[in-house]
């Protein structure tokens, strides 16, 4: 029996993609492999079955720091994230692992399970609703999508969706009208137990889209969660998108992003000192404040797209009581246009 | 050396990812294989620098049937076709073969590429044009969309867009007006010449689609714009490719909440076909189309392609090209009369977008 210890400390979405590397190894090789992670997320390991505690002293353990290098041949190569560190332990470790599915790996406790929502917390009772990002980290923000134009799809399915807006405080996310405002009031596993109990999701190419098709949907294991991403040019669709997703693209419609995703960090530099600040990491291509790949996107597009999943009689708009029962607890802040 | 014979008797579109798949194979394993391949699409491997004659009957010729699993469903791999088919390979010839570039591997010959394209041979002008199939098969009718819906693409985009119309004799390709037709006049290898010198394609997934990857584009931008009217028939990870728009309803709909259904007919057509078994008809139909079909608008379909011109890498016609479009139309070669009489086109209604799409 192998030992190992994985070890990777870079963003949420990241670490999602090694808990499916982790599933996969053990499905290519089972009881073959103790498997152990030092990772920045561990509320994502939860429940984990295929975690064994391990430690680094032990002369049977090898410890690996997991990198995915298969990103520089991302645009050529048909490849999905989900595929990433894979390919790296079958370089390191001379293994065949063989992806198994196209999402990450989460357990929800039974208990957890059991939680009523964030959502029915506030609301009193169970509704049916989308779990929005309206913004991101202030180090990506060419996957920012204007907020007007958020506030335009959020404006358009009054009545009929309810929208929860999430989002780090620390990160830029605007606020939005008419949605239940969950800004700043979720970690990593409440956000995992409101995906959980959503209807659908939108958002840019974020954790949240990883999770929207990692996470199992509530009462329904194995049916998909509809989820609209507004992704632009900045990577390769290959890359990112889930089968099951409506993934608003622009790759090979601009000439910066012809070959692939340009995979640009910024759109405007913020003077803050960052790399993400140097003219090799900046959009070429900037129109109003935003990317123009970003800019394509219209706030019908992703109208039409959400459309989709109720036009094909998969989802329900929201019922009178439903919509009622949201009322209370939706804040009307002020929306202020993004400010790039 | 091993020297291995490739089998393969599926259709054209898989061809293109078997010629894929040889490339990558000589390029994971330099120096160790030569390769021949059977296939029933020669026109596909005309100039390939990968085959080598093989004699069958050689005792050391390794003769591999390598038709693929074709079907994908729910348990689904996060595969293309194209790794999928790779993959395949390397387990029949025990080798690891990694993937390269996301297309098929066809070859002009520099001859081929200097010639005019079928189109230029028609308006003695070359003119940007783009390919559209607005049809298929018999055996997969279930691919087929509306053709009022594509007539109502072609008008948009009039005195923009040249479409020219192809299709094989004998398969299903209704007659489109205000487009070149070009219907039964091209073989496989007119058709690849034909992509060459195309702007891009609007098909459904056909062979079109993997052909427009899989060719190089004339001015050697590195890519060609393609618009798929998908459905939910196939799962979308093993048909799209990363710079087409690629329309899908995958998660939308019952039938395809997590993968293509595979399903093959619309409807019935009592022909005793594998494809009219029961598990192969749609179960889901609205207006003699695939719910999953239906569900895409003419709207959808013209946004998807204005996003290539809107972005910047493709420029609607000239007025000198729109005046040679104009000529050919009018002397006859599929133009309805309509076109030119007065009907406006959908883009220039006003509030259409609302209208048609939302």
């Amino acid at each position: 029996m192998r030992k190992l210890i994985l070890k990777n400390h870079q963003s949420p979405g990241d670490i999602l993609m090694l808990t499916a590397t982790v599933r996969d190894l053990h499905a290519s090789y089972p009881g073959e492999f103790l498997t152990d992670v030092r990772t920045s997320v561990d509320q994502l390991w939860q429940h984990n079955p295929l975690i064994t505690p391990l430690r680094e002293d032990d002369p049977e353990v090898t410890a690996l720091r997991c990198n995915y290098p298969l990103i520089h041949r991302s645009n050529e190569s048909p490849y999905h994230f989900v595929q990433s560190f894979t390919e790296y332990l079958n370089d390191k470790l001379s293994l065949k692992i063989t992806p198994q599915k196209y999402a990450g790996d989460i357990y929800l406790h039974q208990q957890e399970k059991r939680w009523i929502s964030q959502v029915q917390e506030r609301t009193g009772k169970e509704i049916p609703y989308w779990v929005i990002a309206a913004g991101g980290k202030y180090d990506f923000t060419a996957k920012w999508w204007a907020s007007d134009r958020y506030q335009q799809v959020v404006d358009y399915f009054y009545g009929k969706i309810q929208f929860v807006q999430v989002g780090e405080l620390h990160h830029y996310h605007p606020p939005l009208r008419g949605v239940i405002d969950l800004r700043g009031l979720t970690d990593v596993r409440q956000l995992i137990r409101l995906v959980y109990h959503a209807q659908g999701v939108v958002c840019g190419v974020t954790f949240l889209m990883h999770l929207a098709a990692t996470v199992e949907t509530k009462g329904s294991a194995g049916q998909t969660r509809p989820c609209v991403v507004i992704a632009g040019g900045r990577e390769p669709p290959q890359w990112e998108a889930y089968p099951h997703h409506q993934f608003l693209h622009t790759v090979g419609a601009l000439p910066c992003c012809e070959k692939g995703g340009c995979w640009k960090a910024r759109t405007l530099p913020l003077g803050d000192g960052s790399e993400k600040d140097l003219p090799r990491n900046l959009c070429l291509n900037v129109v109003q404040g935003m990317p123009r790949c970003m800019h394509m996107i219209s706030a019908e597009d992703v109208i039409r797209r959400i459309q989709m999943y109720f036009v094909g009689g998969r989802r329900a708009w929201l019922t009178q009581q439903e919509f009622c029962a949201a009322q209370p607890t939706i804040r009307q802040p002020i929306a202020h246009s993004v400010a790039l | 050396m091993r020297r291995v014979i490739l089998k393969c008797d599926h259709s054209a579109s898989t061809t293109v990812m078997l010629t894929a798949a040889v490339r990558d194979l000589h390029a994971s394993c330099p120096g160790q294989f030569q390769t021949d391949v059977r296939t029933r699409h020669n026109e596909l491997w005309r100039n390939n620098p990968h085959l080598r004659r093989l004699d069958p009957r050689d005792p050391d010729v390794e003769q591999i049937d390598c038709n693929p699993p074709l079907t994908q469903r729910n348990d689904d791999p996060p595969f293309h076709f194209i790794h999928g088919f790779l993959r395949h390979l390397g387990n029949l010839l025990d080798v690891e073969i990694k993937p390269t570039v996301f297309r098929g591997d066809l070859h002009l010959s520099r001859r081929e590429k200097s010639w005019i394209s079928q189109l230029q041979e028609i308006t003695r002008d070359e003119i940007p044009f783009w390919v559209l199939s607005a049809g298929g098969t018999f055996e997969k009718t279930i691919k087929w969309w509306d053709r009022e819906r594509f007539q109502t693409v072609i008008n948009a985009f009039r005195d923009r867009i040249l479409f020219v119309q192809v299709g094989a004799e004998g398969d299903h390709h209704p007659e489109l007006s205000g487009v070149v037709d070009l219907r039964g006049k091209t073989d496989l290898r007119q058709l690849i010449r034909l992509i060459h010198h195309a702007q891009g394609v609007l098909c459904p997934l056909n062979l079109l689609m993997h052909l427009s990857s899989a060719v190089d584009t004339k001015h050697s931008s590195p890519n060609r714009a393609c618009v798929v009217i998908a459905g939910g028939g196939q799962s979308t990870q093993w048909q799209r490719y990363p710079t087409h728009q690629f329309l899908h309803t995958i998660g939308a709909l019952t039938c395809c909440d997590t993968a293509g259904c595979g399903r093959h007919r619309t409807h019935s057509l009592d022909d005793n076909s594998p494809s009219d078994s029961a598990d192969k008809i749609c179960v889901d139909v609205v207006d003699d189309l695939p719910h999953c079909m239906h569900m895409i608008g003419a709207a959808d379909v013209i946004r998807s392609i204005q996003r290539y011109f809107d972005g910047g890498v493709l420029n609607y016609l000239s007025a000198d090209e729109i005046e040679v479009a104009r000529k050919t139309l009018t002397d006859g070669v599929g133009l309805s009369e309509s076109i030119y009489k007065g009907e406006r086109g959908l883009s220039e209604q006003p509030g259409f977008m609302q209208q048609d799409r939302l």
